[in-house]
Parts: C-alpha cells; structure tokens; sequence
C-alpha cells in the first residue's frame, strides 16, 4: 500500500500559501432563490475537508462551484468570490477546462462512458497531454493501482468499463480523474450510491490519496465524516454553521445546531 | 358495476383491440404474399422489365428506391444529428425551443404530396433540373427530417446528466464531451429513427413521383440529373393498367418485394433498439 502511495508522488506541485480554496461572500441563487448564504470558508491543503449537513443545505451546490461544473445548471448566478491559488475563479478570464484539470471531480453516481475500461481511464488526460501508447499503458496501470482496481482488471482492460459493478465503476472514475494529474479531488458523496464494503473501499482510497492530493469530500453521513475527515464543515439551509478540525466539531463544537445534528441526526436551523 | 367486472371488460377491450389491429395487419400482409407469390422468382428481381412491366422483373426498380432512400439518409442524417445536438446541448431558450418543436412537428405534418409539389416547382421548374433522382433524394431526405431530428433529439437529451458533467470535469470542452460521449451514447437511437424514417421514405409514391422517377427506361442513372425506377411509382404504373393481367400481376409482385425491403428495414431497426439498448446508470 505504502508503495503505490508513493508512485503517486511523481508530480511534484508548486503550492503557494497554505489553503487551497478560500471562499469569501460567496452566495448562490437557482432562479431567485437564494441556495446559499454568504459564505465564507477556508480549503486546506492535503487534507480531507467533509461538507457535512442534511439534504438540501447546499453542500453540493458549493462543492460544484469549485470546478465550476455549476455553470451546467440552468438559471444558476454566483456573488462573491472563490480563490484557488490566488485566482478568482469567477473571474473572468478564468478558462474552465483549465481549472477543471486542477480540481477534478467524483460525482454521486459513477458516469462510466460507453468504452473500455483502459479508455475510459484514459478519457480525459488525452485531450490535455500527448501521450504514446506505452506512456498510456503505463498511465492507465498506475492510476488503476492508486484506486486499488488493478488487480481487479488488469486482465480485461480492453473489456467495456459497464462490466463492471458500481463500487469498481467509481474507483475507475477515481482513477479517471486521478489521470488528468489534478491538484484538488471533488467528491459530492461518492458512496451513496455504494454498497458498504464498497464505500469502505473508496474511503481508504481518499485516506491514503490524502497526501497528494487536497480533498473535498460532501457527505450527509456523519459517521463517515468521522472516519475520513481532517477538517470539518457543518452547513444547514445555505448556510455554514461552524467549520473546524475534526475534534474540534466532534468532540467540543460550539453551536447548539451542530450539537443537535451530531447527536439527533436532524438539524432545525 | 363491480370492481371485477370493470377489470374484466378492460381487459377485454385491450385484447379486442390488439386482436383487431392484428387481423387487419395480418388480411393486408397475407393478401400481398398470396397474390405475390406467384410472380416473384429469382428472375424477377434480378431482370429489368420489359413490355412497361407486364414482362420481366423489378431489378431496376429495386436499385432506384435502394439508390433515392440511401442517397436521403446520407443527406439528412448528419443534418438530423447536428440538429438534435443543437436542441439538446446548446439550445436554451425554452421559447425558441418551443418554436423548433412547432417547426418540427409541423414539418412532420405536412403531406407527403406537398414536397412533391414543392420539389417539383423550386427545382424541377425554377432551378431547371429536369427529373432527377437526385431531386428526390433531397426531397425525401427533407421529408424525414423531422422523425430524425426527433428520435436522435430523444436519444440524446435523456442521457443523464452526470454523463456530460463527468467529460467537462475531466476538463474536456463541450465539443468533446459531444463527440466523445454523447453521440457515441446516443448514435444507436439516432440510428433506429433512421431506418425507421427510411421504411416509410422507401414506400412514398408521392413526393418523387413528378420529379424523380420515370415508369420505363430508367436504368442506372449516369449523373445526378437522370431520373430512376422506383417500386411504388412502378406499382402505381402497374395497377393502372389493370385491363392487363399480367401488368397486374407483376404489380403484386413488386409489391411483395416492396413490402420486403419495408420490412427489412424495420426489422433492423427493432434489432438496433434491442441489441444496443443503452445500460446506463441513471
């Protein structure tokens, strides 16, 4: 295990300043209605930071403005600023494509394309990278080892990527987006969908990718929140009610709302 | 009325009504395979016609409706895909969309005499073609737009979303994500409305009647402006002369094969909707 970890350092990051993303008064609204509230939130790196809260806090509506995948949501508009590396990603010469190599994202449901499992973890680094074909062979064994899936697959790799079961569905979507060489990992609950071994799995991934890679994880299971996180966000209705590390908001957190959802599960904000 | 008996006469109705769709499909089909039968042979689909069709066979007729349907779906296809990625991906405006459908169903509307017509003035007339079988591919290639742009539309716009937001997280831009992802995803039901646009467009007398076809001394056309046989304007021609029986009896023969090549069509399309139906996780 300790092995692979460290094949996966071979990309050596310039990082400038501690914190990955930083949030600052940042709302947003899906035709006029305000999702969420102001916020203001700092992203660490190399870390596992869980969005944490109940169904319809906005925990995915803010993880998807970090990618800006949501620009793909209809009537959607932003105010404030997001920061990744001292650029407002808002901005307006910020190229999208760009920022998406950087900060690469897991979604809930795994969106295997209709080809091979050796193509679709090639799918995305394609178009950024000219690649030879040992070079991609190589590729697509390394990241197919960083989630664990090789040994798996490795003997049926040009066999379609729908052959195989939901929980190996979303690794190799984790090693899709491990192959694009991303500086930030998105995941909006990735194990929803999952069976439990399986979502045990993908949690192991994110503990031992952590070292590389700085990740946002949103989840609504507290449990898992506990086991994987570094840093903790409790948000409830648009708004983020505390946000610290992990003991800090499980051990003595310091509001009642967030006392109330770790004990009762349920939240009346 | 009992609850049982209401569930009973349902019952009833359905299966009465699937029996009398049936019965109906069945009499016309029969009766074309009975009368049929008896003139088609191996001659008779692969010799030309002779004696304006009393004689002979439907060779040419068969390559000229193989020839104007291929010809369309070469036209219209990639008009159809683009138009339907267009709708799907691109177009948001929910009243221009509205606009499209009112322009698409209305095309689909219209009767299949109008693009005769139509063709026959804006080419055959102001555009000075003459009768050419070309002309009528572009017609019929017109006339089975809409079902086109409609099914690979369809196809398309249901696959879920996370599919396209997955391409564009991996940073790929939104042409790739199309070509990668959503066409490959979406071809085979773009393909099914395609042969079935082609089924119907193989059995139209009307559109290329005026201005692709000719009933006798069409061969294999050497340019674009030639005109061709067809098998519907051919059993047209047949089933006029029907003082003469074996004219007549050529015309169930050619309707046999016509029914055939119909049926081929559909057949396939029935099998690119089972065999690649689209797994997706949604």
């Amino acid at each position: 295990m300790n092995k692979t970890a460290s094949n996966l350092k071979i990309y050596p990051q310039n990082r400038p300043g501690p914190n990955c993303f930083r949030v600052k008064n940042f709302s947003v609204r899906i035709s006029n209605t305000l999702i969420l509230k102001k916020l203001n939130l700092s992203i660490e790196r190399n870390m596992i930071h869980c969005i944490m809260g109940p169904s319809g806090a906005g925990k995915s509506t803010l993880i998807r403005c970090f990618n800006r995948i949501s620009d793909e949501t209809d009537q959607l508009s932003t105010d404030g600023k997001i920061f990744y590396k001292g650029q407002n990603i808002f901005g307006r010469s910020q190229d999208t494509s760009e920022l998406r190599r950087n900060v690469g994202m897991v979604f809930q449901k795994p969106a295997v394309f209709p080809k091979s499992i050796r193509e679709n973890v090639l799918m995305g680094v394609q178009y950024h990278k000219k690649l030879n074909r040992v070079e991609k062979l190589q590729l697509a064994e390394e990241k197919l080892k960083a989630v664990s899936l090789w040994n798996e697959v490795s003997h049926r790799l040009d066999e379609p990527a729908r052959s195989l079961s939901a929980g190996q569905q979303q690794r190799l979507c984790l090693a899709r987006t491990l192959a694009v060489e991303p500086d930030v990992i998105l995941l909006d609950e990735p194990t929803s969908a999952l069976d439990p071994v399986s979502a045990r799995e993908v949690e192991n991934l994110m503990l031992r990718l952590k070292n590389d890679y700085t990740i946002v994880f949103v989840t609504h299971n507290i449990q898992q929140a506990y086991r994987i996180a570094d840093h903790v966000t409790f948000m409830c209705e648009g708004k983020i009610i505390e946000s610290g590390t992990k003991d800090q908001i499980f051990s003595r957190p310091n509001h009642q709302q967030t006392k109330n959802y770790l004990n009762e599960d349920f939240c009346d904000c | 009325m009992s609850r049982k008996l209401k569930n009973r006469m349902f019952l009833v109705f359905c299966w009465s009504s699937l029996g009398f769709s049936a019965f109906v499909l069945l009499l016309l089909i029969s009766t074309i395979i009975w009368n049929g039968f008896q003139s088609v042979s191996l001659e008779f689909i692969t010799q030309p016609a002779a004696r304006f069709g009393a004689e002979g066979g439907v060779l040419y007729q068969i390559f000229g409706s193989l020839l104007l349907v291929v010809t369309a779906a070469v036209l219209a296809f990639p008009l159809a895909l683009g138009t339907a990625i267009y709708k799907s991906e691109y177009l948001k405006n929910k009243r221009i969309q509205r606009l499209s459908d009112i322009l698409i169903y209305g095309l689909n509307g219209i009767p299949s005499v109008m693009f005769g017509i139509f063709g026959l003035i804006l080419f055959v007339n102001v555009l000075n073609t003459g009768i050419s079988w070309f002309v009528g591919s572009i017609i019929l290639g017109i006339m089975i737009l809409p079902t086109l742009v409609l099914t690979a539309y369809q196809s398309i716009n249901s696959i879920p979303q996370h599919y396209r937001e997955s391409g564009l997280a991996l940073g790929m831009n939104k042409w790739q994500v199309n070509t990668q992802v959503l066409i490959p995803m979406g071809i085979h039901g773009a393909l099914t409305g395609l042969l079935l646009g082609l089924a119907r467009a193989i059995g139209e007398t009307a559109p290329i009647m005026f201005i692709a076809t000719a009933f006798s001394g069409a061969g294999i056309p050497g340019s674009l402006l030639e005109p061709v046989a067809t098998l519907p304007t051919h059993i047209l021609a047949l089933a006029q002369q029907a003082t003469d029986s074996a004219a007549l009896q050529n015309a169930w023969g050619a309707s046999l094969v016509l029914i055939a090549l119909v049926g081929m069509f559909s057949v396939s399309a029935l099998y690119f909707r089972i065999r690649y139906k689209t797994s997706v996780i949604r």
